[in-house]
Parts: C-alpha cells; sequence; structure tokens
C-alpha cells in the first residue's frame, strides 16, 4: 500500500472532520506509522465545564416539587436551554479541534455518545448530561472495559434505562438486556436467562438527586449465574463477566470499523483486529491503531466513499472552511433537521448509520446547509414564518416578511454577517481557474467531481472571475463543489 | 451564480432534455431508470389511473392528550371526584350516548357522528405502559412495543407493499407525504419513501437550491442491484425534486371550497386535501398537533387545542366532500399517552395510559367501539387499556389499504369494525 496524497487524506477525513491542505501535507511527510502515533498519542483538550454546573446542580428535585407552576415552568425552559448551548457548546469545541488528533478525541467521544445511548428527552437533568458526556470524553481513547464499568455507575444511564427502578424482587431489566445487547456483545451471545440473572447482579445501582448511589438494601446478594459463570455477582462482576466472552471483543471491532471504515469488513480482517483488541486488554488506542495501519483499511471498498453523518457534514464543514457563525444555534437547528441532534438519539440504538442518513428531506437540508454556508446568509426558503407569507399579498405580505426577517435576526445575529469564511486560506488563488477547482475539490472531496461537473464550475469560475471579485468568485467555486453529491460522502 | 450544466424547472423540461430517454438505455441501472420514468409520469396521468385510490390521513396530538376530558364518562362519579377543578359539567357533554359524550368545544366532530363518518374507540393503548412521552410516541410511530425498531409502521408498510408488488411498481417517493420539517419518525423504511414539507412552494425552491446535484446524468453502473452511494445520493436528489415538481403542480389547480381556519394545523390539512384533490399517488399523509403536554392550568389550553383539531377537521371534511374525494379518505386521530384520572395541585394531569381516538370520514361506520375504561379499577392510577393501538393500524392496512398487515407489524392483530 502506497503513502500519498490520497491515502494520507483518507486517512484524515475518516479519522476526523475532514483536514486542511497543510495537515494533508504533514501526514504525508510524516509516514503512516508517524501519522497514526500523532492521532492517537498527542495531548488533547480536556472537555470544558459549563458554567451553570454549579448553580444547575444547587437545585435539587424537592425543590421543584415545592415550586408553584410558573416557576417550575420557568426551571423547565431554563434548563432546555441549557442543555442547548451544552450541545452548542460541544460542537464548537469539536470545530475548533486545533490538530487531527484532537479531532479524533472528539470523534471517538461522539462514537460513544451513539454507542452507549442516552437521551436528554428521558433524563432531562443538564448536569447529568454533562457528566455522562465527559466520561465519554475522559475515557474516548483509553480503557474500553473501564467504560463499561463506568457506564453501570452512569446517573444519566441509570436513569435512561430504568435501573433506578431494579430493585431485589421487583427486577427492572432494561440496562441488563441492553449492557449486552446494544453495549458489548451483541444479540445471539447471551440468553433470556442471562438478562434475568444480569438484572439481578445489578438491583441497587440507583442515583441520589446527581451521583450514584449504590442502595445496598435494594440488591440482591444471592447467587447468580450469568454466561455460565457462577458467584454471588454484583455489577462489577456482571461487566467482568462480559469482558470475557470473545463475542466482546469481535462486537466492538466490528463496530468501530463500521464507524471509521463503512460496511465493508472481511472476516479476516474481523480475527485479527479483534484479537489484537483483546490482546491488548481493551485498550482503544491500540484498537484504532492496528485499524488505521491495515492494508484493509484502504482497500478500494473502503476508500469509494461513505455518507457523511450530519455531525461530519456540519463540523468537516465549519472547520475545513474556518466558518464564522455568530449564533451556534444555527448548527443545532440544521442537525436537528438533519437527524442528529446531540444529546437525542432516537433510541438506546443510537443513530443508525449509512444510507439510513439519507431521505428526500434530509438530504434537502444537507444541500440547504451547504448553500447558506457559502452564500452567508439565510435563504428565506428555509425560515418557516416566511410560509405565511407566500399565502397573502400586498402590505400584510410585506408585514409578515419583516416579521420573519425579524425573528430570523433573533436567532442568527445580523443576516448579513452571520456566517462567513475567507475562502483565500483553502486555495492558492493566483492559478488559473482549472488549477484552482482541482486544488479546492482535492481540499473538500474524497471522491472527485465527473469531468463534465468539473468543466461547469471550472467555466462559472471563469465568468465569475470576469464580472466579479476575486473573492466572490472563489466563495462561488466552494459553493459548487459542496453542492455536489460527492460531498456528502467521505 | 452561473447556469449549471443541465437544470430541469419542470418535468416537461426534464423529458424533452432527453433524460428519460438516457434512462431508458441500457447503460444506466434498471433502478435508476425505473425511477426517472415513473417520475416522469405527469400528474394527470396518476390522477386518471388513481382518482378511486384509498388514502389514509394521520393525524398525531403530540404531548398526551387528556382523553378523560375528550371523551367524558358524564355519569361517572369516579370522574368528578378525581377531578373537582378540570371536569366538564354533564350538561356542557355533548352526549353520544347513555354514558359518555364530547368535550363541548368538539361540536364540530359530534356533528360528524350525527352524519355517520366518525367512530370513537375507546380504551386504547399497549402492553406494559411508558409513560416517557418519547418512548411512548416512539412505540405509536413504530408500531412496535416489544423491542426497539429503527423504522416506522408506515416506512415498513411501504417496504413491504413496494417488494411484494402490493403496491405498482418502481415505488413513488411521494407514497407518504408528512407535512412537517421533517420526515415522521413513522415513515421511515429502508426504501427511503416519503416526502416532508410544510409548504410546496418553499419545498420547491428548497430544491431549486441544488439542481445541479441531482440534474446530472447519473454514473453507469454495471449491476441492478449495487447501486453506489453516490449513485443513491444522486437518485434521492432527483426524487426530491421531481416531487416537488409534481407536488406544486398537484396542489395549483385546487380550487378549495372553504376557507379554513387560520393555524398551521389547519393548513397542513388544507394541503392535504389539495393534493389529494390534485392527484398525486400518496397512499398516506401524516401532519400533528402539538401542546396536549398539560401539567398546569389545563383548561384553557386543552380547550383551544381541541378547538383547533375539531375546525380543522370540520373544514376539512367539508372541502374533500366538495372536491368530491370523501370516499377515498380515512383519517384517525392519536396521542402517545392519555393522562392520569386525578388532576394534580396546578390544575393540570400528568402522564397517563389509555385514551380514546377518532376515526373519520365518509367511509368509517359511525359508532361508539368498546367499552369506557373503568374509573373505579385503575393501573397505577391511571386508565388500563383494553384494545392494543396495532389492531386500529392493522384494520386501516388490512381492510382500508388492502395490504397484509402481518409482516408490517411483525404479529397478526384482530381487526375492529369500524370500517362500513
Amino acid at each position: 500500500m502506497e503513502w500519498n496524497r490520497e491515502t494520507a487524506r483518507h486517512l484524515l477525513f475518516r479519522a476526523g472532520f475532514g483536514a486542511r491542505p497543510a495537515e494533508i501535507n504533514a501526514a504525508v511527510a510524516k509516514g503512516l506509522p508517524g501519522t497514526v502515533a500523532d492521532l492517537l498519542g498527542g495531548p488533547t483538550r480536556p472537555l470544558p465545564a459549563p458554567t451553570w454546573l454549579a448553580d444547575a446542580m444547587a437545585v435539587k428535585p424537592r425543590d421543584l416539587k415545592e415550586m408553584d407552576p410558573d416557576q417550575r415552568q420557568s426551571m423547565r425552559r431554563e434548563s432546555r436551554q441549557r442543555l442547548g448551548e451544552l450541545a452548542a457548546g460541544w460542537l464548537e469545541f469539536m470545530i475548533s479541534a486545533p490538530t487531527p488528533a484532537d479531532m479524533l478525541h472528539e470523534k471517538m467521544s461522539f462514537f460513544w455518545h451513539g454507542h452507549f445511548a442516552t437521551s436528554s428527552r428521558k433524563v432531562k437533568a443538564g448536569p447529568l448530561i454533562y457528566r455522562q458526556i465527559k466520561l465519554f470524553h475522559d475515557h474516548a481513547l483509553g480503557n474500553y472495559g473501564g467504560l463499561l464499568k463506568a457506564i453501570i455507575r452512569d446517573p444519566a444511564m441509570l436513569r435512561y434505562l430504568d435501573n433506578i427502578r431494579n430493585r431485589k424482587g421487583n427486577p427492572n431489566e432494561n440496562l441488563a438486556r441492553e449492557l449486552m445487547e446494544l453495549f458489548s456483545l451483541g444479540p445471539g451471545n447471551y440468553s433470556e436467562q442471562d438478562i434475568k440473572e444480569g438484572a439481578r447482579a445489578l438491583t441497587g445501582y440507583s442515583v441520589i438527586p446527581y451521583q450514584f448511589r449504590f442502595k445496598r438494601f435494594q440488591h440482591d446478594n444471592g447467587v447468580k449465574t450469568i454466561l455460565g459463570q457462577t458467584g454471588v455477582f454484583d455489577g462489577e462482576d456482571f461487566v467482568r463477566i462480559i469482558l470475557d466472552q470473545p463475542a466482546c471483543a469481535e462486537f466492538m471491532t466490528r463496530k468501530l470499523w463500521s464507524h471509521f471504515a463503512g460496511s465493508h469488513l472481511p472476516p479476516n480482517v474481523v480475527d485479527e483486529l479483534a484479537s489484537t483488541f483483546r490482546r491488548s486488554d481493551y485498550d482503544i488506542r491500540s484498537l484504532l491503531t492496528a485499524m488505521f495501519r491495515h492494508p484493509a483499511f484502504y482497500s478500494p471498498a473502503v476508500t469509494a466513499g461513505m455518507i457523511k453523518s450530519p455531525v461530519q457534514l456540519v463540523v468537516g464543514t465549519a472547520r475545513t472552511l474556518d466558518l464564522d457563525v455568530a449564533a451556534p444555534i444555527f448548527y443545532l437547528r440544521m442537525l436537528m433537521m438533519m437527524g442528529e441532534l446531540p444529546y437525542q438519539p432516537p433510541n438506546v440504538k443510537g443513530w443508525p448509520a449509512g444510507r439510513a442518513w439519507i431521505d428526500t428531506s434530509r438530504l434537502v437540508t444537507r444541500y440547504t446547509f451547504v448553500e447558506i454556508v457559502s452564500k452567508g446568509q439565510i435563504p428565506a426558503e428555509i425560515d418557516p414564518r416566511m410560509e405565511s407569507a407566500d399565502r397573502v399579498t400586498g402590505p400584510e405580505r410585506r408585514k409578515r416578511q419583516r416579521q420573519a426577517r425579524r425573528a430570523m435576526r433573533r436567532m442568527m445575529g445580523p443576516l448579513s454577517l452571520a456566517i462567513s469564511f475567507d475562502p483565500q486560506k483553502l486555495v492558492n488563488d493566483n492559478g488559473a481557474p482549472g488549477a484552482i477547482v482541482d486544488q479546492l475539490a482535492a481540499a473538500l472531496l474524497v471522491v472527485p467531481p465527473t469531468p463534465g461537473e468539473r468543466s461547469a464550475i471550472v467555466r462559472e469560475l471563469e465568468a465569475a472571475i470576469r464580472t466579479g471579485s476575486r473573492h466572490n468568485a472563489l466563495r462561488q467555486a466552494i459553493g459548487s463543489i459542496m453542492l455536489l453529491p460527492q460531498y456528502q460522502l467521505h | 451564480m452561473a447556469k449549471p450544466q443541465i437544470r430541469f424547472h419542470t418535468r416537461r423540461e426534464f423529458l424533452k432534455s432527453g433524460l428519460a430517454m438516457v434512462a431508458a438505455t441500457a447503460t444506466v441501472p434498471t433502478f435508476l431508470s425505473r425511477t426517472f420514468l415513473e417520475l416522469a409520469a405527469p400528474v394527470a396521468d396518476t390522477a386518471a389511473r388513481g382518482t378511486d385510490e384509498r388514502v389514509l390521513v394521520v393525524i398525531q396530538l403530540s404531548g398526551g392528550n387528556d382523553g378523560l376530558n375528550t371523551v367524558v364518562p358524564y355519569t361517572d362519579d369516579h370522574y368528578y371526584r378525581a377531578r373537582p377543578k378540570l371536569a366538564v359539567p354533564p350538561d356542557k357533554v355533548l352526549r353520544l350516548n347513555d354514558t359518555i359524550g364530547l368535550h363541548p368545544t368538539l361540536s364540530p366532530l359530534k356533528a360528524l357522528y350525527d352524519d355517520g363518518e366518525l367512530a370513537v374507540l375507546q380504551g386504547i393503548g399497549y402492553p406494559n405502559p411508558d409513560r416517557s412521552h418519547f418512548r411512548s410516541m416512539e412505540i405509536w410511530q413504530s408500531g412496535v412495543a416489544e423491542d426497539f425498531s429503527t423504522d416506522g409502521w408506515i416506512g415498513r408498510l411501504f417496504d413491504h407493499a413496494c417488494s411484494n408488488r402490493h403496491l405498482p411498481k418502481p415505488c413513488s417517493p411521494t407514497l407518504g407525504v408528512s407535512v412537517d420539517a421533517t420526515l415522521n419518525p413513522a415513515m421511515k423504511g429502508s426504501s427511503a419513501i416519503g416526502i416532508a414539507l410544510n409548504d410546496p412552494e418553499r419545498f420547491y425552491r428548497m430544491t431549486r437550491l441544488h439542481a445541479r446535484s441531482s440534474a446530472r446524468r447519473p454514473t453507469a453502473t454495471a449491476s441492478d442491484v449495487e447501486e453506489s452511494p453516490l449513485d443513491f445520493l444522486r437518485r434521492t436528489a432527483m426524487n426530491a425534486q421531481l416531487s416537488a415538481d409534481r407536488i406544486r403542480d398537484a396542489v395549483r389547480g385546487v380550487r378549495h371550497s372553504v376557507e379554513y381556519p387560520q393555524n398551521p394545523f389547519a393548513r397542513s390539512l388544507e394541503l392535504i386535501a389539495g393534493l389529494i384533490a390534485g392527484g398525486m399517488d400518496t397512499k398516506v399523509y401524516y401532519t400533528s398537533l402539538t401542546g396536549f403536554d398539560t401539567h398546569a392550568n389545563q383548561r384553557g389550553a386543552h380547550e383551544r387545542l381541541l378547538k383547533m383539531l375539531a375546525d380543522g377537521i370540520a373544514a376539512f371534511q367539508t372541502d374533500l366532500a366538495a372536491l368530491g374525494q370523501a370516499d377515498r379518505v380515512v383519517a384517525f386521530t392519536f396521542s402517545e399517552f392519555g393522562r392520569r384520572v386525578a388532576e394534580n395541585g396546578s390544575g393540570g394531569t400528568d402522564h397517563g395510559q389509555a385514551a380514546p381516538l377518532f376515526i373519520f370520514g365518509a367511509p368509517v361506520k359511525p359508532g361508539v367501539i368498546g367499552k369506557h375504561p373503568s374509573l373505579a379499577s385503575l393501573n397505577r392510577g391511571d386508565l388500563a387499556f383494553h384494545t392494543d393501538f396495532r389492531r386500529v393500524y392493522a384494520t386501516l392496512i388490512d381492510q382500508w389499504l388492502g395490504i397484509n398487515s402481518g409482516p408490517v407489524l411483525k404479529q397478526e392483530f384482530e381487526r375492529l369494525p369500524f370500517l362500513a
């Protein structure tokens, strides 16, 4: 396998959220082993705590009960707003990742968020959501076994999967089931009886307002038989027994492979990587190192392109263009419409990937996102308030349009200044239009444009340079390239 | 912005451009040519082919509608004891029979009932009720209560019907339309069928934004089954664009017979009536009305919502009849759960379980189906369900749409007698 611009770009696009030209050049110079070592070895940034954390934790559920309805409503509103800020803050943190290693770190943190999917629509408490994300961030590239042990003591998870109701004599099997089916082994590698016994081991793993609490009087101290082992087991034992199963390393290897490489996975490669993972005692860095250095990761079936997740699309676009966005709620709104709002996975299975990301309306939203970014303003088409303006005429129509623009400004800041980027950062603009388009395509796409697409964009750029500023011409060319369906792939 | 190389503003241009011919040649994979040819068929053809096609409209009431104050057990003392502030007085209730009646704001629905176009189904729910909005709505939308499902019941209905040729192949992406910013999860399936839009003009303009992406000649591949991700994206973009044309053309020719109320819910019904009358090939429409999570100060808020619901439905039914479409449309309302029997200390109600739902349309057999759940023996303070909601789905899928419901719902459910 050859290490060149193509392969380096493939690695950086998949391990991160795209790559700037300088980062690709640096990776080519460094070689594959050096680049992988940098990706997985460097010091990375800790997740910043939200400013409201202490305030939010000062309010106990008991206090809420004593409030009058109006107070409670305003508390709820504030809490939703904080969750929104938290999500927007995380996206901005991803976008501002200084190095490819930081990008991989964020990408892995988000992977664990989807893997151990927990929804704020059920958990609601901002501090719990933050602390769970911090757990993923702290362990993102650490030890998977440690993460699995931590998750059965994570308050958000215990609430999300109803383990707070899992008591001796009155078990709730939700966490025990998902722990094996979705988090570690996959269906077919355990029995219904294992779920029942596992649930007993997890009894009493509960939450007092914002912390884990082992309620020993709710815990079942009896003998259990889980996956063929028998003893007086608690939750930690249950996790240890799971980690003893060969199916565990295989399941997680498949999941991580499909996250980074897509659906094509030859059986011998699974065996090889899974055994590396097991031998390393579930060290995530060891698995990813082996994966990123494996020739199969650079095979044509893998490099052909996979559909970007919405977060990949949004964060990648923002970081690659070094986008300046006045109100990050824009990102959240777009992600919601594309179906990947952070903290709101559709269910405990997390987000289904690949073609499941795409339906007509979501694809239209993706193109609309690109259009907004490249034009630097929001087309009236996407403002819901413009609908009502469409239905009337005359002064009433103008009034509604004014209202719509005001509402949009409140959400986004000044419309004309809301979103901007400097196209000259992406390309040496002294070249001929053909060379500029090739450079931009190389920076933005992994699947090249067809000759017809390329020549259309080159002609467009030539015309734009003749009639307007070079800056605007470049910006338009970038928009045209991002509007190609290839931009949805990486 | 310079003109992209190929760009279509209408289906006619698309046809004239010769891409339809390209699509028919052997160099293009069959799945692509099928899609093109299907979509290139003018709306009028669809209309001529299928004006008698049956249509289902789903109305989702989000937040958990208070079923007890919707269909009121006005002779039951338990009701009046549990709701000293919120109960509807017996003399205000619009009586359906000797024990139950509708909330007074639902007089348009009472009129539909009297005209023989409305059925009330009582005690609807599912086993092991979940009081989380999120999970409970997911259960209703997926049509699966026992497990997590990544697709929706309508999405599976399309997947099944298309692969088993219950519907003419290739399946049109406009078989499902959700009037919303995003596709309702109930319509998520593996064949990427279903369009979400709020406004035909806006949807049309949005698809024009990316005319370039879809208006390229699709890359030829050798095989019929192996569609590359790139071709999949091109095909989906093309679907969006041509569907937008088709939808815009369909509603443009329709003259509505009534003035709909000025609210987004009524407007969504107006759009649906327009699409039905405009000859769309859509089998299932989906719309929603939100705000039913009335934990505090319920009375006024709930009355406004019920009025909005009933007035919208009344306009819709009148319009459909005038447009000559009433015989082909059946609609139903549902909510993710009902509310607690006892009112809370804030003049509201908390999350509950079983609830009634309404089925309406000219083809509906009017009446009250099922007993009102007992207020004397509650399940954790809630009304207990006696009829699985999937019996409603099964009846609509089997009997109304004429498609076998077993594979769609993954179980067999007994039908309910609400269709004539």
